[in-house]
């Protein structure tokens, strides 16, 4: 069932490409379309297909620049204005929660990117959910007084935002919280003209394209949440606004990138983090023998 | 027989006057339709950011002049051409005169950033719908005085 909801939405993503690329799905076995994690289109190169194990092409027919514009054409419905602010950051978020990653010529005005034109290559990154994943962490991550503040944290592509998602979801649906999501760069639930495409729960509040230093207070004042949400702390103001929202009386669930809590206290900024002592929890994702394995410790 | 041939020769200049007149008033109804589309693909581009497709289709349906020039583009999308090429080959059922300023469009209307170029389209298809209105003032004049006059010396001729 999982694998043929896989071949699913890999299907989902061929079906995005203009229609001279789609026809590549038929060239790909059912295995690896059940295991593709991106197609990557760069002009000049055939397609390609990001599988666990590596990349490949796809096919022969070299990838066009007008295939690359048809296809944030198609994205859009032939409106990239309404998606300014991501494109603007390198991205934007197709129906079905496909994540789309946009490289180009940048147009810079007054020190920002305005606009990406003259695309020379494309990813679409194959959304992946993994409902009951947080499941048997949820226990871990409660108390009688309501829920911890945790911090989630792997190497990069370790599951981190994977994990996220279903804690959310789990905390919204199971647990009944009221959780607000910062959802900064669209990954996690994938808004999509203002639907999440990824299941984040009933019971969960969605700010999209969003840097957390501005979303997090605006939540707290406008959504009263239980929970707030936020992937891949990076910046000194993301923390403050998070102790600022801790102070509050809100949970938080964190992602941050590192190998272990010994390696995030090397870190200055998450040294800084931790020393708060907000977060009471930390979960600690690792690959033993091909499987993720998740290390709940007490801070 | 006479005054029946004369009568008849009449009604044709009158028929040809307001023939050339109305050409003329439907390229102003033309551009006055072309500015109320620009007015609203402004609005709904750069200030509602509203899908431009759905812009059209509702265009589309408000402004009967103007089916056949949206209808083809609004075909184009559903089958994915390349925005600039299928805007150019819609603009051919635009009256000839506004086709310049409407063409340029193509290349910039699904970015939506060039609002400024938006409101120039909209100003200079106003400049040829007023520049018409104007010329059919001086024109009407003439062209009844030609078509009714060639009338008589028609009637005058023949009978």
């Amino acid at each position: 069932m999982q694998a043929d909801k896989r071949i699913e939405r890999c299907r989902g993503a061929f079906a995005l490409l203009p229609q001279t690329l789609r026809e590549a799905e038929s060239l790909l076995p059912g295995e690896e379309l059940a295991a593709a994690e991106e197609l990557r289109l760069r002009a000049g190169q055939p397609m390609a297909v990001v599988l666990p194990w590596g990349e490949r092409p796809v096919g022969r027919t070299a990838v066009s620049p007008g295939d690359l514009e048809q296809l944030l054409d198609n994205v859009t419905g032939y409106s990239r204005y309404t998606a300014a602010e991501t494109v603007r950051q390198g991205y934007l978020t197709a129906a079905g929660g496909y994540r789309i990653g946009l490289c180009g010529t940048a147009v810079v005005e007054r020190g920002g990117v305005t606009a990406i034109r003259d695309l020379s290559s494309v990813s679409i990154r194959v959304p992946r959910e993994a409902p009951g994943l947080a499941r048997p962490l949820l226990p871990r991550l409660l108390t009688p007084a309501g829920p911890c503040s945790a911090l989630i944290l792997s190497p990069p592509g370790g599951g981190k935002t994977t994990l996220l998602r279903d804690l959310v979801r789990g905390l919204s649906d199971e647990e009944g919280l009221r959780v607000a999501l910062v959802d900064e760069r669209g990954e996690i639930a994938a808004v999509y003209r203002g639907r999440p495409q990824m299941d984040v729960g009933r019971h969960t509040d969605v700010m999209d394209a969003c840097p957390k230093a501005l979303a997090v207070p605006a939540l707290l004042r406008a959504m009263n949440p239980q929970v707030i949400a936020v992937d891949e702390v990076a910046l000194e103001e993301d923390v403050a606004a998070m102790v600022r929202a801790a102070n509050a009386g809100t949970a938080l669930l964190a992602t941050v990138h590192g190998e272990s809590l010994e390696d995030l206290a090397r870190k200055p900024l998450f040294k800084g983090m931790l020393d708060t002592g907000v977060f009471t929890r930390a979960v600690t994702i690792r690959r033993e023998e091909g499987r993720r394995r998740y290390q709940v410790d007490e801070l | 027989m006479k005054a029946l041939g004369t009568a008849l020769l009449l009604a044709a200049g009158v028929l040809t006057r307001q023939t050339l007149l109305e050409r003329r008033r439907e390229i102003i109804r033309w551009g006055e339709a072309l500015c109320r589309l620009m007015d609203r693909l402004e609005r709904g581009v750069a200030v509602l950011r509203r899908p431009l497709p759905a812009l059209l289709a509702d265009c589309r349906e408000e402004e009967g002049l103007l089916e056949a020039f949206l209808g083809e583009v609004l075909d184009g999308l559903s089958a994915e051409e390349p925005f600039p090429k299928l805007w150019r080959r819609a603009c051919r059922h635009v009256p000839e005169g506004y086709r310049p300023f409407l063409e340029p469009l193509g290349d910039s209307l699904t970015d939506g950033t060039r609002r400024d170029l938006m409101i120039l389209t909209r100003e200079e298809i106003h400049r040829a719908a007023e520049e018409e209105r104007r010329l059919l003032g001086e024109r009407s004049r003439l062209i009844t005085a030609l078509c009714l006059s060639g009338a008589l010396l028609a009637a005058v001729v023949l009978i």
